[in-house]
């Protein structure tokens, strides 16, 4: 073949095969907008049937017999929607309606289905069903090789207050470096007070970095006071993640118990542990901070300086006197920051 | 004369010969490109769309994880657009976020519609001078608007107003939109979801640009998606679908994406305050900036990710008539071309990864090398023909298989884009759209190589400066549509 004919026969076949791609995606195109409306029209269908038999459960007989074999498809997709953001009473009577409709088995075998997409939904909601199996499922989804269904599965099992080893959790959910993700950190905070007892054994264990950054801010926003003197341990991390974590989490605890290590951080080498040290006395509101933030107001990172001056402003009135007195000190970046404050307050003397 | 045409032909064929050769590997390496690219642009889509499932934008708006972002609107001259803009982008979904305008010296009155339409009183607020700006002459908050903040400053240009913007912004993560663009209701949710995934290593990451000409907008809403009317508007929609569809996804999926549009993009504050925020010598101020993050993660070997989401989406106007388009395009290359000389030394160097190889080693082959190739292609070919050298039946046939490997790689774009696309829409667009792409090739795209060339020219003699781009508004076009 010459390169004329090559050139020839590339170009022939490259119009055909634009030409059926572009064929198959009209057709494409022609069959999902049909779907799509006739998806929609069947949605509300079923949306008003699942409301009426909220109301009228002695319809169900009738009800079930007007669903299609491919209705189930479509109910799933809608009760998962429905069930992130109905609440109280409502979402009891889906959940029992779910039952009645026989989708907890449907669930079931969905998490065995090949597409992930469909594995993740079943997952998303399974989690309303407190039943020994679907519980004894979940455990086995959080096996599954694709991340967003482990994912899933650990929330449905947090909602349903079922989580027996926190420990495996985080093990089938956090890198074994670098920072969890916050999807995953907002899951253990879920878990609240009932996994103390896990967390505070997570850090006086040796486990990885991660698995202990989890542990410190699921205790900040447990609201338990229990968690402070464990928390005490991790200021002076040698991980500066750790340590503003660590910060964070006794800044939301609010307890004069954590001064002495936040006003030690304050002099940390690291402007970023400074910085929300700074914060974490403001949140605290003890007026033996004061001092110190007061040297903080002439720190070289303007964050420091603005944090403290922040907190001094929080502590209330000695804090503000403080304030009003760097303003008019010899140290310019102190005053600067100081007027800075006092004039965005609203509090300037 | 026989013997000056032989004489000729005896020097002009062999550099015809030798220049073809050059020119045939090119567009070989040109087409591998777009084929691996295609094929990269899809698994990223599938990955990103997977991890949209877990971390759905409603899931973020009830959470309690998401993280404050500043909206940074640089204003010069928008009288007639900025209230609508910015009722827009109030109304965006997201639990905490600011909109911090920055007036950059208009000469128009932008800040007194401003001032008019949001009751903005003038106030102090604390900043840090970290990064060099002009100097401000007024910062104003509204009583009736919380989340919204008017700077306003000496004039500076785009880079100046960002710097200005990342000074006395606050929040963990700062949003760069254009004063004329609009974003989709839900696209902070979207476009923040690699920040959740990946806090710490994530700094930058790109939304998607479409075309907002010929759509229906009401009170800064997006009503109705349609083509636009007009041929200019039209071949520029399928550009931007090739160029986001295949090109920055692929880039994602190769951990090389080089820009980030100014018009619509989220970063870490605190890395672009580590870079020195944005260039002011520099109208690629978007480019340069993130390539920028790219040198300062790599030369000290902090890892790092940016990456683009095809399901964040801005909309913005683009230009309707030659003249506007012409200085769009140019100021767009020079841009390139400013990034491009002034980063070269990461240009298809391994010390830089695939950012430098890939990345920034396709603009330099086929935005800024590409179009002087086509041009020698412009002046050889007429030459051959007229010293009667040129095999017409090969050039025709060679000139058939590059125009309908553009409109391959177009299907290709719209192909990914139906992966994106949930909603219903009319299927003769997708005709439209690829004959389109089929007509770009006569005349469109030539045009663009010649404005490239223009733009190498003020790029070597140093011209400065962005041009007019005048803007209809939104709102207009309904009205224009119905009469």
């Amino acid at each position: 073949m010459n390169l004329l004919l090559l050139v020839w026969w590339l170009t022939v076949a490259l119009a055909a095969m634009s030409l059926l791609a572009m064929t198959a995606l009209i057709i494409y195109r022609l069959h999902r907008n049909r779907r799509l409306e006739l998806d929609a029209a069947r949605r509300e269908v079923l949306k008003q049937m699942a409301w009426d038999l909220m109301d009228r459960p002695d319809r169900l007989v009738e009800l079930r017999s007007m669903i299609r074999p491919d209705d189930r498809r479509l109910l799933l997709q809608l009760f998962a929607e429905l069930l992130q953001k109905i609440r109280g009473k409502y979402a009891e009577r889906f959940v029992s309606l779910m039952r009645l409709l026989g989708l907890v088995e449907e669930c079931l075998e969905g998490l065995e289905d090949r597409s992930w997409a469909t594995r993740a939904e079943a997952c998303t909601v399974l989690g309303a069903f407190n039943d020994a199996n679907v519980r004894a499922a979940l455990y086995g989804a959080l096996e599954d090789p694709v991340m967003e269904v482990r994912v899933e599965a650990a929330r449905a099992l947090v909602r349903l207050g079922a989580v027996r080893s926190v420990t495996r959790l985080i093990r089938h959910l956090t890198p074994t470096e670098g920072t969890p993700s916050l999807a995953v950190m907002d899951l253990f905070r879920n878990l609240g007070r009932q996994a103390m007892r896990d967390w505070l054994a997570l850090l006086e264990s040796d486990a990885p970095v991660p698995a202990k950054l989890i542990a410190i801010d699921a205790l900040g926003h447990s609201g338990d006071l229990q968690a402070v003197p464990p928390l005490l341990q991790y200021y002076d991390h040698p991980s500066q993640t750790v340590r503003v974590t660590t910060l964070q989490s006794l800044g939301l605890l609010r307890d004069p118990r954590a001064l002495p290590a936040v006003l030690l951080a304050m002099t940390d080498h690291d402007w970023e542990v400074r910085a929300q040290a700074a914060m974490a006395a403001g949140d605290i509101g003890a007026k033996e901070a004061i001092p110190l933030l007061e040297r903080l107001l002439e720190d070289d990172s303007w964050w420091v300086r603005y944090r403290a001056a922040e907190a001094l402003y929080r502590i209330g009135d000695p804090g503000i006197f403080a304030l009003n007195d760097a303003a008019v000190r010899p140290h310019p970046l102190a005053a600067e920051i100081a007027w800075d404050v006092l004039r965005e307050k609203g509090a300037a003397a | 004369m026989m013997l000056a045409v032989t004489t000729f032909r005896d020097v002009f064929l062999p550099l015809v010969y030798y220049l073809d050769s050059w020119v045939l590997t090119m567009l070989g390496i040109y087409a591998s490109c777009f084929l691996f690219q295609i094929g990269a642009a899809f698994f990223e889509l599938r990955r990103s769309q997977r991890e949209g499932k877990s971390v759905t934008p409603w899931w973020l708006l009830t959470s309690k994880v998401t993280i404050p972002i500043s909206i940074l609107v640089p204003a010069h001259n928008e009288e007639k657009t900025i209230v609508e803009n910015v009722r827009s982008l109030l109304s965006l979904h997201y639990p905490d976020f600011e909109v911090l305008v920055v007036n950059d010296g208009s000469k128009d009155n932008t800040l007194a519609v401003l001032r008019a339409a949001f009751d903005l009183k003038a106030v102090s607020r604390a900043y840090p001078h970290s990064l060099p700006c002009k100097p401000i002459r007024g910062i104003y908050h509204s009583g009736r608007y919380p989340k919204l903040a008017v700077v306003d400053k000496l004039n500076g240009g785009k880079s100046d107003a960002f710097n200005a913007g990342l000074n006395l912004s606050r929040n963990p993560l700062v949003c760069m939109v254009d004063a004329d663009s609009m974003l989709e209701s839900d696209s902070l949710l979207r476009l923040v979801r690699p920040f959740i995934l990946e806090p710490d290593e994530m700094v930058a990451v790109g939304g998607r640009i479409r075309v907002v000409n010929g759509c229906e907008v009401r009170s800064g809403r997006l009503v109705r998606v349609d083509l636009p009317r007009e041929f200019l508007p039209l071949v520029q929609t399928v550009e931007y679908i090739r160029s986001f569809q295949i090109a920055r996804l692929s880039w994602s999926r190769m951990q090389s994406v080089t820009i980030i549009s100014g018009a619509f993009g989220l970063f870490k504050r605190a890395a672009l305050m580590k870079v020195g925020g944005y260039a002011h010598d520099t109208v690629g101020e978007d480019m340069e900036v993130t390539v920028k993050l790219h040198r300062y993660y790599l030369e000290n070997r902090i890892p790092y990710k940016v990456s683009y989401l095809a399901d964040p989406v801005c909309w913005t106007e683009v230009p309707a008539t030659l003249k506007i388009l012409c200085n769009q395009r140019t100021r767009w290359a020079r841009g390139m071309l400013e990034v491009l000389f002034r980063h070269r030394a990461m240009i298809l160097s391994p010390r830089y990864g695939m950012p430098g190889m890939f990345g920034l080693g396709y603009f330099f082959l086929f935005d800024a090398i590409g179009p002087i190739i086509e041009l020698l292609g412009y002046i050889i070919i007429p030459t051959c023909w007229l010293a009667g050298i040129l095999n017409l039946p090969f050039f025709l046939s060679y000139l058939g298989l590059l125009f309908m490997f553009g409109v391959f790689v177009s299907v290709g774009s719209l192909f990914l884009e139906e992966l994106t696309t949930s909603e219903p829409s009319p299927p003769h667009d997708l005709l439209i759209l690829t004959l389109c792409a089929f007509a770009e090739n006569f005349g469109y795209r030539q045009l663009n190589s010649w404005w490239r060339i223009k733009a190498t020219y003020q790029f070597l003699r140093k011209k400065r400066g962005w041009g007019a781009m005048t803007r209809a508004g939104f709102t207009q076009k309904p009205a224009q549509k119905a009469a």
